[in-house]
């Protein structure tokens, strides 16, 4: 089939059925939009966990009754605990100073004191550093006699996951819904095309048209029509980000990369109503 | 078990065919040799276009067999039929013409069929407007035009892809006597080219002031 019949076809069907073509292709990009916004956000929580679980580190404070002399020994038996990859001390005028450093006060001068504990500060291992392998670790630490508590964000990551994890959830839920939604709008705008035509696509088939070249500008308007409402979508998401990006400083957002997959499951989900309309109603 | 003496191109061997209701026709024997020029003569409902249906496929026989070029209903597939179709020529009784698009258009589609090229297409699409005299008409719908000149797009789309077979079904049907001579001798050029041509009529009158072999039918029997 020469490519000029073809589109030429196309466009013949598309003046047939042009507001049906017109509301597929929008209505697949408001369902890829919906579907693009949570994947981007599954993939921006998990982003964020990964680069949270990294930075997490535990922080043993001492028992204030702790003697010098008791904590190298001690030292040595957290560098033991499974999990543990670095262990760094802080003493109490260590700690002062990185308050002072921090607050820009002198602390000495409020207190006759010196309050700030001694710690030690633990960095995990990489296979530790989920949820629950930090929250291992601390209790671990925290077991250890002379160690006062042991502090970790695994809270803060548990959240996240969950957050992700229902992100991922109502992703899979709309992409279902994506996926009916839009191969019912493709194979239903086949069937206005085709409409009253049963005639003219009978007397094709009488001049020698095969089957495959009756179809092929159906399949192809399917397709086209995914991969518009794809394109579009991703366009909308990107107005969406430069809005988002604005506001969150710092953060970088991440995923748009992946807008490829969208356009392709806009094209895919095209293909496959094309085919059902043609069974269907041809 | 193909026939060894094969002179025919197409073929029906005591072919029966019938509709729901019972109408249709039996023990049809008709061959067309290559280059023949053949009427099918019955009046109106004795089974002229069930024939001509049953040579281009659109009918299927229950008992016999039809045979077209290498096609035989016994023994090819279903998925062959398009092959054969498009080496043959049908003229429909209601014409069947494209509505959707201009006479060229109508003519342009069985080569894009073929899989021409557009110079291709373009060029055999004009010389045969312009053997049946239907140039100036090229962009006209087919709706715009006449009865007779609907008549000749019909033509014109049944041999531009040059077919070894034309089946034409009542041609001269509804046309004035000057027309309907015009359409026997464009006919009669085609088959001076080459192709073999069934065409079926009802007026028998007409048919004894040309050349070719008659073969009658009446009532789903056909007599040679
Ligand atoms: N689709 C059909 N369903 C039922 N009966 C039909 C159908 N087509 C034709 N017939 C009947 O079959 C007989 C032969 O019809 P047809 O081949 O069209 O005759 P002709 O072309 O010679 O006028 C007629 O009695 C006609 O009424
Ligand atoms: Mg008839």
């Amino acid at each position: 089939m020469r490519l000029s019949y073809l589109v030429k076809t196309c466009a013949m069907h598309f003046k047939r059925a042009w507001l049906s073509s017109l509301f597929s292709v929008f209505t697949i990009m408001f369902l890829l939009v919906l579907l693009g916004f949570f994947g981007l956000l599954w993939i921006n929580l998990q982003q964020l966990v990964h680069s949270l679980s990294s930075q997490v580190q535990i922080h043993a404070y001492l028992s204030d009754g702790l003697l010098e002399s008791q904590i190298e020994p001690l030292r040595s038996r957290l560098q033991q605990v499974a999990g543990v990859a670095r262990v760094t001390f802080i003493s109490k005028a260590d700690a002062a100073a990185a308050f002072q450093h921090e607050f820009g006060k002198e602390l000495f001068s409020l207190m006759d004191e010196n309050p700030l504990p001694a710690s030690f500060v633990v960095d995990v291992q990489e296979s530790y550093r989920t949820e629950t392998g930090i929250r291992g670790v601390a209790e671990r630490i925290q077991a250890e006699p002379g160690v006062e508590e042991a502090v970790s964000h695994y809270k803060t990551l548990r959240l996240l996951n969950r957050y992700a994890d229902a992100a991922s959830r109502i992703n899979l839920f709309l992409f279902l819904f994506v996926a009916a939604g839009s191969l019912l709008l493709v194979a239903n705008n086949i069937r206005l095309v085709i409409g009253s035509q049963k005639e003219r696509i009978d007397t094709m088939r009488l001049v020698g048209a095969t089957a495959s070249f009756i179809r092929a500008p159906l399949i192809v308007e399917g397709v086209v029509q995914g991969l518009l409402g794809g394109v579009l979508a991703l366009l909308v998401l990107h107005w969406i980000y430069s809005m988002i990006g604005g506001l969150l400083s710092g953060f970088q957002l991440q995923g748009m990369e992946k807008g490829g997959l969208l356009i392709a499951a806009g094209g895919v989900l095209g293909l496959l109503g094309g085919c059902i309309g043609i069974k269907r109603y041809l | 078990m193909k026939d060894e003496l094969n002179t025919s191109y197409a073929e029906l061997h005591k072919v029966r065919v019938t509709y729901a209701n019972g109408d249709g026709v039996e023990q049809a024997t008709l061959s067309i040799a290559p280059g023949e020029f053949v009427f099918l003569v019955g009046p109106s409902g004795a089974g002229k276009t069930t024939v001509l249906k049953t040579l281009y496929l659109e009918l299927r026989p229950s008992e016999g067999h039809v045979r077209v070029g290498s096609y035989h209903s016994l023994f090819s597939k279903t998925r062959d039929i398009p092959y054969v179709r498009r080496s043959i020529g049908i003229v429909f009784q209601d014409f069947r013409l494209f509505t959707d698009r201009d006479v060229f258009d109508n003519l342009a589609f069985v080569l894009e069929v073929l899989g021409k090229s557009r110079k291709e297409i373009k060029r055999r699409v004009l010389r045969v407007l312009a053997d049946v005299g239907l140039s100036h008409l090229a962009r006209k719908r087919p709706q715009e035009l006449s009865g007779g000149e609907q008549q000749r797009v019909a033509l014109a789309r049944a041999i531009v892809n040059e077919p070894r077979l034309l089946l034409a079904d009542e041609p001269t049907g509804n046309l004035d006597p000057e027309t309907a001579d015009y359409m026997m001798r464009l006919l009669q050029r085609i088959n001076e080219r080459g192709a073999s041509v069934l065409m079926a009529t009802h007026n028998y009158e007409m048919v004894k002031r040309y050349q070719g072999r008659v073969v009658f039918i009446r009532n789903g029997q056909i007599s040679g």
